[in-house]
């Protein structure tokens, strides 16, 4: 997408690159050790082996290239002198003057006033003196240098010196003025830019802007490529507001790891009051850390390490600039090594949450968990074996803590074939907790507690086929009729405590679940039939699904006696919501996809969900979505589950070669209140790019609370970038967006 | 109204043993979509071998997001899932079969913050549908190479 361009120094298509053969070819040969050849229209020799060549002169040696109207050679030293239209040429660079000296023993050249091209990053510019060293090295005096055309220099940096390294391809400028549009508005005693595109270190592109948490707000990332398998990011943050903030990511790869550590660090806030609120941070410390990792220890066993740290609850909402971000409610830190077996899978974590949100309980740590899984398809009489283990021990400082042993044989018959499918199963979940801190909580009082269910269902479904023309095009409309039943007896489980049980949302795959809970503390009676029907159309030639629509609906014969609470009341609904789901691909570009749920009982709609996708061939990006989602039974103290109504429209759009927009308007309907504008421009020229944001979202509890900011990057195509904070930022707002 | 019964979707001989790259098969989707190919008269196997298909998966991305925020807390009301897979397929004799073919599945979920630890069964059982979403689609699509 033309989006990315601005972080990978692409090109639009319409800027003109130089032509290759303006250069010559790559050698590895030294030009030194080549022959020297010389041809002209006219040659005459002189004296003491010099010689005078006139018209279309053209001196070479190796891939090193003199072009002149006139040129003297002296074989004896080496030496050629060249006058009129004089170009010297090789692999990386092509310089234009009106006279040059080159020196084929030294292997030196000289050039007063001239012009040069340099034939990676489009760049050009003009130098009082040219002084080239082989082929790796010129030096350059009183020199420009730009990727901007002759006609279009939006920029441009003047210099006192500059080296150009061919071999490192870096350039490195000493005493630089930077002009943008012809006025002075920037100067360095030394800058160093790449001459390719490979990754090297240096700034990125700084950031500039303003937001109500932060004040005046500038970042200047600085790019570290530490070795071709690491890389840093260095990132020093002014905020006017709260002071200056460092922030790093480290990344490595290596053969069995990947990761990335991030930090920030504000030494003290200086910010005292946020509005009328005075700022908990005063003078602290702000800071955050984060270690990701996925690796392996053998083609079997693997780990994963996921830790993040923020110093406080309010660091995500005054340091991340981003709903996505500043929503989050816990941090999670989880370190888990696995082990995958033909057979077996077994996989140990321990894992523990940081809050950021006031109003919970702070969740479980499970100090550790084991799980051990097998799992034996067709076995004698077509048998297929299942064994599901875990142990986890529950910490906690303020609540009933303890173990929890599960252990679930289950022996399935699967049969099938293309046509048909019928699976009947028993599985029998065996649970044993061992409570300690009772006294926490006078709900529980058993500290040993063991639990039997069986667990028996029979799954099956058909699949019925049909040709169709459609536009003179063939597909395979297929019918799928899927019914579930499944059965589990009643146990009270009042006096197990929820360490990691809740009730799962309710889906299409609620209909062919197990359980209607989440974790094994509550295992849920059920005595119930699952029907659905599925219609696909598919392409015949490509096999691909063009659209697809599911119905499906539980019937209960029996009431719901299980629930989170201990005195809950038992659900007596005959039947569940009637739920449907369409999933349709209009064109190449345009997909369509809607979700409903509706209470027959009731007549009411549960649950509504329409959404637009485009995804345009030129990068262009269009999503819009409605939301409704009736606030249920569930919306009790025990539970944080809301209702809403929302629109979400989010786009962004190359206008044309240069010019595109960005853009998010996310809303709730149901109180009127926007949760977040973005709105962006970018526009991205042959040597320059430039981005505008602005935006504004809901950024606390407290949700008059808003966070306005805007910012503005610019880039100078050529002086060096590789991806930058905005983006991520982006992605998070605006789906598909890369 | 013509619909019939499915007869068996026989699938194409140049696939009939694969090696899978890019991801693992002893786990999640891999493990997922070898059982289903096994199933479907497909031989998925460990070690590459003369002879066998290479199906070389480039983008293989789990991703959630927040997919809606209530309006009363500033914070997630709700998550979405996203798995998007592409490979690339090829014959024994290195012919190209499919180039870079996109797939996709999305789950979503509402996210209680009193009980964070549900949410990580939750995503667990919906990965697995996800998975098995993704493996169906990729076999309705082999099955029409021909």
């Amino acid at each position: 997408p033309l989006a990315a361009a601005f972080d990978r120094n692409i090109l639009p298509a319409r800027c003109d690159v130089l032509d290759a053969d303006m250069f010559m070819p790559q050698s590895l040969i030294a030009p030194a050790e080549s022959e020297v050849n010389v041809d002209a229209d006219d040659a005459q020799f002189v004296e003491q082996g010099t010689s005078v060549f006139t018209g279309n002169v053209e001196v070479s040696r190796g891939n090193q290239q003199l072009n002149a109207n006139r040129a003297t050679y002296n074989h004896l030293y080496q030496e050629v002198t060249a006058q009129g239209d004089v170009t010297l040429r090789d692999s990386e660079i092509k310089v234009s003057a009106d006279q040059a000296e080159w020196s084929l023993q030294e292997d030196q050249g000289a050039m007063i006033d001239a012009d040069y091209l340099l034939r990676q990053q489009n760049a050009r510019g003009e130098a009082s003196h040219v002084f080239r060293q082989g082929v790796r090295r010129t030096l350059l005096k009183n020199a420009s240098y730009t990727t901007c055309t002759e006609e279009d220099e939006f920029w441009v940096l003047e210099a006192d010196n500059v080296d150009l390294d061919h071999d490192e391809a870096v350039g490195r400028a000493r005493d630089v003025v930077l002009r943008m549009g012809g006025l002075p508005v920037f100067y360095t005693p030394y800058i160093s830019f790449p001459l390719n595109d490979e990754r090297k270190s240096g700034f990125l592109v700084p950031s500039i802007g303003n937001s109500d948490e932060t004040g005046f707000d500038v970042s200047t990332p600085y790019y570290w490529n530490i070795a071709p398998n690491q890389d840093a990011t260095l990132t020093p943050r002014y905020m006017s507001d709260r002071g200056m903030m460092l922030n790093a990511e480290y990344r490595y790869l290596t053969s069995n790891n990947q990761g990335l550590f991030d930090v920030g660090y504000l030494g003290s806030d200086n910010l005292r009051r946020d509005g009328e609120v005075t700022n908990p941070y005063y003078q602290e410390d702000r800071k955050h850390f984060t270690w990701q990792q996925q690796g392996r220890f053998s083609d079997r066993w693997s780990n994963y390490i996921d830790y993040n740290y923020t110093s406080d609850r309010n660091y995500l909402e005054d340091f991340s600039g981003n709903l996505s971000l500043s929503s989050t409610t816990h941090l999670r830190r989880l370190a888990q090594v696995n082990y995958h077996g033909d057979i077996w899978r077994f996989a140990a974590r321990a894992q523990g949450y940081q809050t950021l949100f006031l109003d919970v309980e702070e969740p479980y740590q499970m100090l550790p968990q084991l799980t051990l899984r097998g799992f034996l398809p067709d076995q004698a009489l077509g048998l297929t074996y299942e064994l599901d283990t875990e142990f986890t021990a529950f910490d906690s400082d303020d609540r009933v803590t303890g173990q929890r042993f599960d252990f679930e044989p289950a022996i399935s018959l699967p049969w099938g074939n293309a046509g048909a499918f019928m699976t009947p199963r028993v599985a029998v979940k065996q649970s044993y907790y061992n409570l300690d801190n009772v006294d926490r909580q006078p709900a529980y009082q058993e500290e040993n507690i063991s639990r039997t269910v069986p667990i028996v269902s029979l799954d099956s479904g058909l699949v019925f086929e049909r040709p169709l023309t459609f536009a003179n095009k063939g597909y395979i409309q297929t019918l799928e009729p899927r019914a579930f039943y499944l059965y589990i007896p009643e146990r009270n489980q009042d006096d197990i405590p929820l360490f990691d049980t809740t009730m799962r949302t309710f889906t299409m795959g609620s209909l062919f679940s197990h359980d209607r809970f989440t974790g094994p503390d509550r295992v849920g009676d059920a005595n119930q039939l699952s029907l659905a029907l599925t219609s696909r159309i598919i392409d015949a030639t490509t096999g691909r699904q063009k659209f697809a629509l599911t119905l499906g609906q539980i019937q209960y014969f029996s009431d719901r006696d299980v629930g989170l609470q201990t005195n809950q009341r038992r659900d007596d609904r005959s039947d569940s919501d009637y739920i449907a789901e369409v999933i349709a691909e209009i064109t190449k570009n345009w997909t369509a996809s809607g979700q409903i749920q509706w209470n027959p009982d009731a007549d009411e709609t549960t649950l509504s969900s329409v959404q637009l996708r485009y995804r345009g061939d030129n990068g262009a990006i269009f999503n819009i979505g409605h939301r409704y989602r009736r606030e249920g039974e569930l919306d009790t103290a025990y539970s944080n589950i809301i209702g809403l109504e929302q629109v979400d429209i989010s786009a962004s759009l190359p206008i044309n070669d240069t010019w595109s927009v960005i853009g998010r308007y996310y809303r709730s309907l149901d109180d009127q209140r926007t949760l977040e504008t973005l709105a962006g421009v970018q526009y991205n020229s042959c040597c320059w790019a430039t981005r505008f944001v602005f935006r504004d979202y809901i950024n606390d509890i407290n949700s008059d609370d808003r966070n306005t900011a805007f910012f503005i990057e610019i880039q100078l195509k050529g002086l060096g970038s590789f991806g930058n904070s905005t983006d991520s930022l982006l992605q998070e707002s605006i789906i598909g967006y890369e | 109204c013509g619909f019939q019964l499915r007869g068996a979707a026989a699938m194409p001989d140049s696939i009939e043993t694969l090696y899978i790259q890019g991801i693992n098969i002893r786990d999640g989707l891999g493990l997922r979509l070898k059982r289903i190919l096994n199933r479907n008269d497909v031989k998925v196997i460990d070690e590459y071998r003369d002879g066998a298909a290479l199906m070389t998966f480039t983008e293989n991305k789990l991703e959630r997001r927040v997919m809606s925020v209530g309006v009363q807390t500033a914070k997630v009301a709700e998550y979405e899932l996203i798995l998007s897979v592409v490979y690339n397929l090829s014959d024994a004799q290195q012919n190209r079969l499919a180039e870079q073919e996109r797939f996709e599945a999305r789950r979503d979920y509402q996210f209680n913050p009193q009980q964070v630890l549900g949410r990580d069964a939750e995503e667990e059982i919906l990965i697995e549908e996800m998975y098995e979403q993704v493996s169906q689609a990729i076999v309705r699509r082999l099955s029409a190479l021909k």
